[in-house]
């Protein structure tokens, strides 16, 4: 085990190679080349901009001395300071993060608990009424915009039927409030970003676990389980739903990008102050180096998730462990 | 017997006609209504469905029906230029890698695995920031960020395909590596590569709209599904038509193209 962490951990190097390179061309992509009559009619490019870039990255180097800087800034986690703010981009960044991570969290829970029963009945009896709704449900959910289903909750739950507040994440009276209360607030704040974080994967992973359930079912050691007289709910459980579980943790690390990037959608439209809206905004102000160092620590999450998928996966299958 | 195949296929169908329709919308759209998309009436805000406005107006007074009609055009066009952009390099990157193999191959998986490792629209939005939100660049930057399915896809086919018979004796024959590929290797994986693009076609409409609605994808005053939503936003709870509609155009497409593409998987397989 501990072999195989450390091949996957030496198959990320490469990787992050390639992260720091490409982040390094998109900062290449900024306007205002040193001489340039482009950037000298391009208004959008401030002199000082180009300036603070030029000494923040050492623009005026060859590209491999700035390349070689660059790489050994992002393997310090030194992604310079805010232009709006003069504050370290690191700080700015480790502030929002508690609450995205909480938002993924709850909606990889939330996908979890519905989308795997789903896939699991349905699989049981293919062609069932069961069946037949929710892969139709499952067909819906995959052309719904994300954007438009918060919009439509948003508009129902918060403003015509007032039951739940319409974004942020704390009400205005929230400091006078008694600690359980506190939570409760904060939980009332959640459902509706939750939820719509998760909906974009749930009908992915239900699909997913309908296909492998119906794979495993017909496979031998099934059959083997059923010949030898055990109980329908023993066969399911056991021994089918158990390896049909394997493969979702793959899809589960797959799906992280996903959420990542869907948060910079939902928090952004729930003004929920977390790192997808961070992103947002420092797009909107051309906080160049905000941006750089969202990119590169998003690219690394998801990086870090895929890893924690694989290693799972190899914990829960030998034949992964062992293989090559 | 067209008309049994898509008698069978109602998965198709449904979503050809669906397709077909909008595309329809899109390039007829001056005809198909009164007013002109951008023009701005002060007698009419936010005034709801009517005869005079079948779907409403904004809060400009713009007619939602005619926005809506011409904003089609702008989905259609990110939807078809983007995944031309990420077909093609799919198939070049992908038809290289599988032909090759060795560390050519390996190299461009590397930077499939590299490219599939940032978050959905961060590098985009990164790329916009940058640039400038305009509808070439976006439907340019989708295209880039949206090859490597494709390019995997025709990789594993090109592995299956290239130690067939006919490969070889075209190899025999002497013919360069270029015509192999493009005329015999590619033509028998377009199959799943076509369901792919199609499929890649819901995603850019997707991604266009989420962009514009967050204010960074087409802008105002030109019309697309997603920046109209903007206003829907600002006035939730005041006109439903504006949440519901433009919505509602977005959804219908994207189902409509995943049927289309669907359609077409269950045929192929077959």
């Amino acid at each position: 085990m501990i072999v195989y962490i450390f091949r996957r951990l030496c198959g990320l190097i490469p990787l992050l190679i390639g992260i720091s390179a490409i982040s390094f061309f998109v900062i290449h992509l900024a306007p205002g080349k040193p001489v340039g009559i482009q950037s000298d009619l391009n208004p959008k490019v401030s002199l000082e901009v180009r300036a603070r870039l030029e000494k923040l990255y050492g623009l005026d180097k060859p590209v491999a001395v700035q390349f070689k800087n660059w790489f050994l800034r992002l393997l310090r986690f030194d992604f310079g300071r805010s232009f709006l703010d003069d504050r370290l981009v690191t700080e700015k960044i480790k502030e929002r993060l508690p609450i995205t991570v909480l938002i993924n969290l709850l909606s990889l829970f939330l996908i979890f608990i519905i989308g795997i029963p789903i896939g699991v009945k349905s699989a049981l009896k293919p062609g069932s009424f069961f069946d037949k709704v929710s892969t139709s449900l499952v067909f819906l959910g995959f052309a719904m915009p994300s954007f438009w289903l918060a919009l439509l909750l948003m508009s129902f739950f918060a403003v015509t039927l007032r039951w739940l507040p319409v974004s942020g994440i704390k009400s205005i009276d929230f400091e006078f409030l008694t600690l359980p209360y506190k939570i409760l607030d904060v939980a009332r704040h959640l459902i509706l970003p939750v939820f719509v974080s998760a909906f974009g994967s749930l009908a992915g992973i239900s699909r997913y676990m309908r296909q492998g359930m119906l794979e495993v079912i017909n496979s031998d050691y099934v059959r083997a389980a059923r010949s030898r007289g055990l109980s329908e709910a023993r066969v399911i459980y056991n021994h089918a739903l158990r390896n049909a579980l394997i493969p979702i943790i793959t899809i589960l690390g797959l799906s992280i990008p996903g959420l990542i990037g869907g948060s910079v959608i939902f928090e952004t439209i729930f003004a929920i102050p977390g790192m997808g809206r961070l992103f947002f905004e420092s797009v909107m102000s051309r906080d160049y180096t905000l941006i750089m160092g969202l990119l590169v620590l998003g690219s690394v999450f998801t990086l870090l998730g895929n890893l924690i998928a694989d290693i799972a996966y190899a914990w829960v299958d030998p034949r992964i462990r062992y293989s090559r | 017997m067209i008309f049994k195949e898509l008698k069978r296929n109602r998965l198709f169908s449904f979503g050809l006609a669906i397709v077909l329709a909008i595309g329809l919308c899109a390039i007829f759209a001056p005809l198909l209504t009164r007013y002109q998309p951008e023009a701005i009436d002060v007698n009419e805000i936010l005034s709801s469905p009517s005869s005079k406005h079948i779907l409403g107006t904004d809060s400009l007074g713009r007619d939602l029906f005619s926005r809506l009609l011409f904003g089609s055009r702008v989905s259609l066009k990110v939807g078809i230029i983007a995944v031309g952009i990420s077909t093609l390099m799919g198939l070049i990157l992908g038809a290289i890698a599988g032909f090759y193999g060795g560390w050519i191959d390996s190299l461009l998986m590397r930077f499939v695995d590299l490219m599939l490792c940032f978050p959905t629209y961060f590098l985009i939005l990164s790329v916009i920031a940058i640039l400038e939100p305009s509808l070439a660049n976006i439907m340019i930057i989708i295209g880039l960020t949206s090859w490597m399915g494709v390019a995997r896809i025709v990789r594993a086919q090109i592995l299956s395909l290239k130690e067939r018979e006919f490969i070889q004796a075209a190899k025999v024959i002497g013919a360069s590596d270029l015509r192999i590929i493009t005329l015999h290797l590619l033509p028998n994986a377009m199959g799943p590569v076509i369901v792919a693009a199609i499929l890649g076609m819901a995603y850019a409409i997707l991604v266009e709209s989420s962009l514009s609605f967050l204010g960074l994808g087409v802008q105002p005053p030109t019309p697309s599904w997603g920046n109209i939503l903007i206003d829907a936003k600002a006035t939730l709870g005041v006109a439903w038509w504006l949440t519901l509609f433009p919505g509602l155009a977005i959804f219908i497409t994207i189902l409509g193209v995943n049927m289309l593409g669907e359609g077409l998987r269950n045929w192929e397989k077959q």
